[in-house]
């Protein structure tokens, strides 16, 4: 292989690829490397780390002779950003990729692992969604995604299209996050669903946000869910299992309705939080008349309790959360009034965070 | 208690009582429990291997112990503590502190509470009591080791040291081996010899800490108050095995037996454990331990078997003979601070929660091995273990 090509489009092609590339141990020692293949006059990169895979590609490569290699990606990277010369001469030569330049020569070792065979789905059914969306959706739920690996379907976002919306859930089985988007350009029939590990959307969002494009296009493989922006496509590999039924615990027509301004709530459970114990937060909030009443104890720091003002409709009465789980969520929020329903202290209180936002949580019950 | 274990076999079966009993593991690898005064007379005593025993005291009683039985006395024995005084510090089954300060009024001078108290429990379970009175924790429970059985020996507040002088120097807490010989080495054999020697001495030769700390106990002074704040922070359950035990359904099996031990004792401690552990010895005398998080706090039996099969099925992937097998459940939550509720109730899990109620229920009723789930095995050897905190050293 043997190619001449300009160094700042290498450097922007290669970069969105860096989010594929594992930092700590690969799953295969191949996944360290940056697979590039030149051939006609384009340079094809890719990365992977098994479950999520990048592709990016040059154009007006000057290609002397093609060919195909792999090199240690991150250093790769790391020189190319170092070196001023605008074009760059890359040439295969005995196990070295050679890279002459103007003020230094570099000789980077070729890997012969194999690299494993990536298929990028075709994107036929794409979906064209503005990238900030993508992002806000990611971000309203991917905190109440399970963090440990023995809850394996809950490890992952759900990703929905159905009657023209699109939808993210996460959930972890103490907590739901739902977040909505309308899409006018959809047509109402179309109908999609995948799981996606959460770890590995964030880093595919991270590739697609780098590019800075206003949208991408989304499309729903067989097993893999691809997003595609300008010469970049990312493919994230699906979860195997069944996410739960999590339409059915939404809970609908509360009998206890309440508007707290999101601040008041936030500094309210952050003031209490210091009395919790730390193996098991727990803060009370009683709602009566006008007023919500936060409190907590700790049998090493003591007792306090906090009051806000909020506007109730309904009865009233006493909840326990696990107030981390509440301000995990009230921080995604871009609104100033939460709205807050609940039935009792034993069932799920349900807060609405946005126009389509809507996050369920389970109480601590049996506390004395 | 006296030779507690041994004196609830003579009791429970009259027809032991006079007779040498020795309780301990029976297999080839069982080593002496407790054993009656019967049999100490042949030179019998705890922590010698069973077969060592058995040539000395042919004619005994080799029985296994019944811990559920030794709990279930010791608890009625620790509610007639209760009765005497609120500050109660289990230190084992058979073993705890009271502190009576301030019930002279109700109990009278310590020698008479101390006679209520033997009598209180010779007529609640029917067995021999020892106690030592004394001004601190240890002159107490070296007083109470003096005259056994049914010994009563009060140390009056000022005779700690002339009390402590003719005693042997392991009678001294925290006094390992090494420490014993490095004390002979000097030309102590008494406390006496170590009151002598005076502070400085003792911290020149024994090191700042520990030659403070016993130039302190000699002389009778143990700031250490009764705390009957010592919660459990661990359940455990392990059983050695007579013979290696291999095939992986017969492993599995005691494995299930083990946590629904634990699952049993955390119910009824009103308990749920974060973490579960997991104890394997492989022979020669390997052992290995693995632990891991749970999803969310438990008690159940059913789940800690899913959890504590994962990692026993990690720990060794390919079967082989075990030694040992234990189970230990730690993190442990007190459910009055409440249970995180969960969003999807799976019948699975709902089921497992009746199960076990029900199980409980039976058990209660008919006793521990009345019932069980259907893959577990038998288990022979079983101990339990229940870690204090700031556990006192034991005597020496």
């Amino acid at each position: 292989m043997k190619i001449l090509c300009d160094r700042t489009a290498l450097c922007e092609a290669l970069s969105p690829i860096l989010p594929a590339i594992p930092t700590k141990e690969p799953p295969k020692p191949a996944c360290k490397n940056l697979h590039m293949e030149a051939e006609g006059e384009r340079l094809i990169l890719e990365g992977t780390n098994l479950e999520l895979a990048i592709t990016s590609q040059i154009d007006s490569v000057k290609v002397e002779s093609p060919g195909e290699v792999l090199v240690p990606a991150r250093p790769f990277y790391s020189l190319l950003t170092e070196i001023n010369d605008p074009t760059l001469e890359l040439v295969l030569e005995d196990g070295n990729l050679l890279v002459p330049t103007g003020s230094g020569e570099y000789r980077i070792v070729v890997s012969d692992a194999d690299f494993p065979e990536i298929t990028f789905e075709s994107e036929a059914k794409g979906i064209e969604i503005p990238v900030e969306i993508l992002n806000r959706l990611f971000q309203s739920t991917e905190y109440a995604c399970a963090k440990e690996a023995s809850r394996y379907a809950m490890n992952g976002v759900l990703l929905r299209i159905r009657e023209g919306k699109l939808t993210f859930v996460g959930t972890d089985g103490r907590r739901l996050a739902m977040a909505s988007e309308s899409l006018p350009e959809v047509p109402e029939t179309l109908g999609a669903e995948a799981l996606l590990p959460h770890t590995c959307l964030g880093s595919a969002l991270r590739s697609i946000t780098s590019l800075g494009g206003e949208s991408a296009t989304l499309f729903f493989g067989e097993s893999y869910v691809c997003f595609s922006s300008g010469r970049t496509k990312v493919s994230v590999q699906m979860i195997r299992g069944t996410f739960p039924d999590f339409d059915s615990v939404i809970p609908q027509d509360m009998s206890n309705k309440v508007e707290i301004q999101k601040s008041l709530l936030e500094s309210a459970l952050r003031r209490v939080s210091v009395f919790c114990e730390d193996m098991d937060p727990a803060v009370r909030i009683e709602f009566d008349g006008t007023r919500a009443v936060f409190s907590s104890e700790s049998s090493e720091v003591g007792s306090g309790n906090a009051s806000v003002d909020v506007e109730l409709s309904g009865g009233g009465g006493k909840i326990v959360f696990n107030p981390r789980f509440i301000l995990d969520a009230v921080k995604t929020c871009h609104q100033d009034q939460v709205h807050f329903e609940f039935e009792d202290g034993n069932s799920p209180g349900k807060f609405l965070l946005g126009e389509q936002y809507v996050y369920v949580l389970m109480p601590i019950t049996g506390k004395t | 208690m006296d030779a507690f274990f041994a004196a609830v076999e003579q009791k429970d079966d009259p027809s032991l009582r006079g007779r040498p009993v020795i309780v301990g593991g029976l297999g080839k690898r069982g080593v002496v429990a407790t054993c009656s005064y019967e049999a100490r007379v042949f030179g019998v005593h705890s922590a010698q291997p069973t077969a060592v025993a058995r040539r000395l005291c042919p004619r005994g009683v080799f029985l296994p112990p019944r811990m559920r039985r030794y709990a279930e006395i010791s608890a009625r024995i620790r509610r007639v503590f209760e009765d005497f005084s609120p500050l109660v510090e289990p230190l084992s089954l058979d073993e705890a502190f009271l502190d009576l300060s301030g019930t002279e009024r109700l109990f009278g001078p310590p020698q008479r509470a101390a006679l209520a108290l033997q009598e209180a429990v010779e007529e609640a379970v029917g067995l021999p009591l020892s106690i030592g009175a004394a001004t601190s924790k240890f002159v107490a429970k070296v007083a109470s080791d003096l005259r056994k059985p049914r010994g009563l020996v009060l140390v009056p507040p000022g005779s700690e040291r002339s009390f402590l002088a003719p005693l042997p120097l392991s009678r001294l807490w925290g006094a390992g081996e090494a420490t014993r010989t490095r004390m002979e080495e000097l030309g102590l054999r008494r406390i006496g010899d170590l009151q002598d020697l005076g502070l400085e001495a003792c911290v020149r030769h024994l090191g700042e800490v520990w030659g403070r700390r016993f130039h302190e106990l000699s002389l009778g002074r143990d700031p250490r108050k009764v705390s009957p704040g010592r919660k459990a922070k661990s359940i455990g359950h392990e059983t050695t095995f007579p013979e290696n035990l291999a095939g992986r359904e017969a492993q599995l099996a005691v494995l299930c037996r083990l946590c629904e031990r634990v699952g049993r004792r955390l119910r009824k401690q009103g308990f749920t454990c974060g973490l579960l552990r997991l104890k394997l010895r492989f022979p020669p005398f390997v052992t290995r331990s693995r632990q891991i998080r749970l999803p969310e706090p438990l008690d159940e039996d059913r789940r800690l078997f899913d959890a504590a099969k994962r990692l026993f099925l990690e720990a060794c992937p390919e079967p082989r003979p075990l030694r040992l097998l234990g189970v230990t459940a730690a993190d442990l939550r007190s459910k009055e601070t409440g249970r995180q509720a969960s969003l999807f109730t799976r019948r699975r899990d709902e089921a497992g929660n009746r199960l076990s109620e029900a199980l409980d229920r039976i058990r209660d009723r008919f006793g521990e091995d009345s019932i069980s789930l259907g893959r577990t095995g038998r288990i022979e050897d079983l101990s339990e273990e229940e870690e204090p905190d700031g556990a006192v050293p034991p005597p020496a």
